[in-house]
């Protein structure tokens, strides 16, 4: 897979993908993963790929992020991810890196452009919406609110801060191999455990359900899966209520709801690594 | 068939319009009603229909913005006739904006409201800034503010070695962070790079540190990403 045409200017695009829900693909993303012919991907956003750019090869990368173990690891680097970004596009080629959440703070984004950077091959990155911020807003959970909290600080699920300071949001992301009141227990073992929680539960990073408590409630559910974390004064917000409201009313908005792009069954855990459409 | 008017509170992104979720333009080209705060979300606001209403609620020339409780009306209104209203804020729609109040009181005088998120300003900033964050660390994203009934933002609990924070400073707030910053430990030589219309058109980045920031003069409503290493070798050009 690794080649070049070194007559032809090429440009990588590396985008953000947003959590997964395909409501939350940018405009921008949407555009190149319908042009694109190679699109190297994560497993927890593989199904956007899919169903966004059908006639891509898509290829699932290791590399994978942000989850704990890719965390831990550091900025990860999958070498046959990169051979494929850095051989660069061949002739009439479109490589798309799309990534879970925003590049910025993807485990992966640093070395694999800085890696491309460094081989001379042409990228464009391109934000897109961060999962810690995303996913409380589906359900109208506002991060920030100007008599709460006008701080939010994001947070790896392995290694959380010490304490939450009132006038700030803590929210860190539990992925399937991980649990949210596993991360919750984390949390409550150095912080307060009093505050207020709660847990977006997702699924292929769409929310589902919305769970509320105290963070010492959430440390010792078991149930909740998937999902991303909100502590602070925000999380108890009434605003929340607005879940079933949006679900119903509002998300779908009208003709489309469902019909575009649902992952349906594209259970990230049953990606594989390579995919057959074009192998 | 009637239709039941509704608030959609909706994220705009830093910018670019090509930014915005499919379900923000979606919902905007449903639209009978666009509220922004400046004509310069009017690029995102193209995707209502032309026949749409437009109101500006924010600062102009010679008005001040809104008052919270007249854009709640303003709001209200329009979805109590039936409208579609689509509501935009930037960046991602809660961090740093009175979206969270106008939900808040929307949702206490009975109007059915959603929330629909953006690409979030601050990162858009931060990856236009050329700089990544130290990877496994925490990423704070704050808003100052000398509005009395607003809460204050703690910098002196930010100011924590390795971590990563992304400030949107108005006016000659930077001078205040970068002293706050400073005098709760954080080193004088801590990366700063400054973000100016990050998406757009001209975007501006410099780059400074924590005791070059507090020199400044003057500076434009920027972003401040405070911390994080620099990608690569390269300096800034």
């Amino acid at each position: 897979m690794t080649r070049s045409d070194a007559s032809r200017p090429t440009v990588v695009e590396l985008i953000g993908g947003g959590p997964g829900d395909p409501d939350l693909l940018t405009l921008r993303a949407e555009s190149a993963l319908a042009a694109a012919t190679l699109v190297v991907t994560d497993a927890t956003v593989a199904h956007l790929a899919r169903t966004f750019a059908p006639n891509a090869e898509v290829i699932v990368s290791p590399a994978g992020g942000p989850d704990r173990e890719s965390i831990n690891r550091g900025a990860t680097v999958d070498g046959d991810t990169l051979a494929l970004l850095v051989g660069g596009p061949r002739a009439g080629e479109r490589v798309v890196r799309l990534y879970r959440g925003d590049p910025w703070l993807h485990p992966a984004y640093a070395v694999e452009s800085a890696i491309l950077a460094a081989s001379g091959v042409d990228h464009v990155t391109v934000p897109g919406p961060l999962i810690e911020l995303a996913v409380p807003t589906m359900v109208g959970i506002p991060v920030t609110h100007r008599r709460r909290a006008m701080a939010v600080t994001v947070a790896p699920p392995t290694d959380p801060p010490r304490a939450v300071d009132p006038g700030r949001t803590l929210v860190t992301v539990a992925d399937d191999a991980d649990d949210a009141g596993g991360v919750a227990a984390r949390l409550a073992r150095s912080g307060d455990t009093s505050l207020p929680a709660a847990v977006v539960a997702t699924v292929g990073g769409s929310p589902r359900t919305v769970r509320r408590g105290t963070l010492g409630d959430l440390a010792r559910d078991r149930t909740l899966g998937a999902g991303v974390l909100v502590v602070g004064a925000v999380a108890a917000d009434d605003a929340g209520d607005a879940f079933g409201a949006d679900d119903a009313g509002g998300v779908g908005d009208g003709g489309e709801a469902g019909g575009d792009g649902a992952p349906g069954g594209s259970d990230p855990d049953s990606v594989r690594q390579l995919t057959e459409d074009g192998a | 068939m009637t239709v039941r008017g509704v608030v959609h509170m909706v994220g705009a992104g830093p910018g670019d319009p090509q930014l915005l979720t499919r379900r923000a333009a979606r919902l905007l080209g449903a639209a009978d009603v666009v509220v922004t705060d400046r004509p310069a979300a009017d690029e995102v606001a193209a995707l209502a229909p032309p026949t749409a209403r437009r109101c500006y609620v924010g600062e102009a020339v010679d008005d001040p913005a809104w008052p919270l409780a007249r854009i709640v009306d303003l709001l209200a209104s329009h979805a109590g006739r039936g409208r579609q209203v689509v509501r935009l804020e930037a960046g991602d729609l809660f961090v740093g904006s009175r979206a969270a109040e106008e939900v808040e009181a929307l949702r206490a005088r009975g109007v059915t409201v959603t929330t629909t998120p953006g690409v979030s300003a601050a990162t858009a900033a931060a990856l236009a800034s050329g700089t990544v964050p130290v990877p496994g660390t925490t990423v704070t994203i704050a808003r100052d503010d000398d509005d009395p009934d607003v809460v204050p933002v703690d910098w002196d609990a930010l100011a924590e070695v390795g971590a990563t924070l992304v400030a949107f400073a108005d006016g000659a707030r930077h001078h205040e962070i970068a002293e706050r910053l400073l005098a709760a430990g954080a080193g004088a030589a801590t990366p700063v790079a400054l973000v100016c219309d990050p998406t757009r058109p001209g975007t501006q980045v410099a780059h400074t540190d924590l005791h070059g920031l507090g020199a400044m003069q003057a500076s434009p409503p920027a972003t401040l990403v405070i911390g994080p290493v620099r990608r690569g070798a390269r300096p800034h050009r």
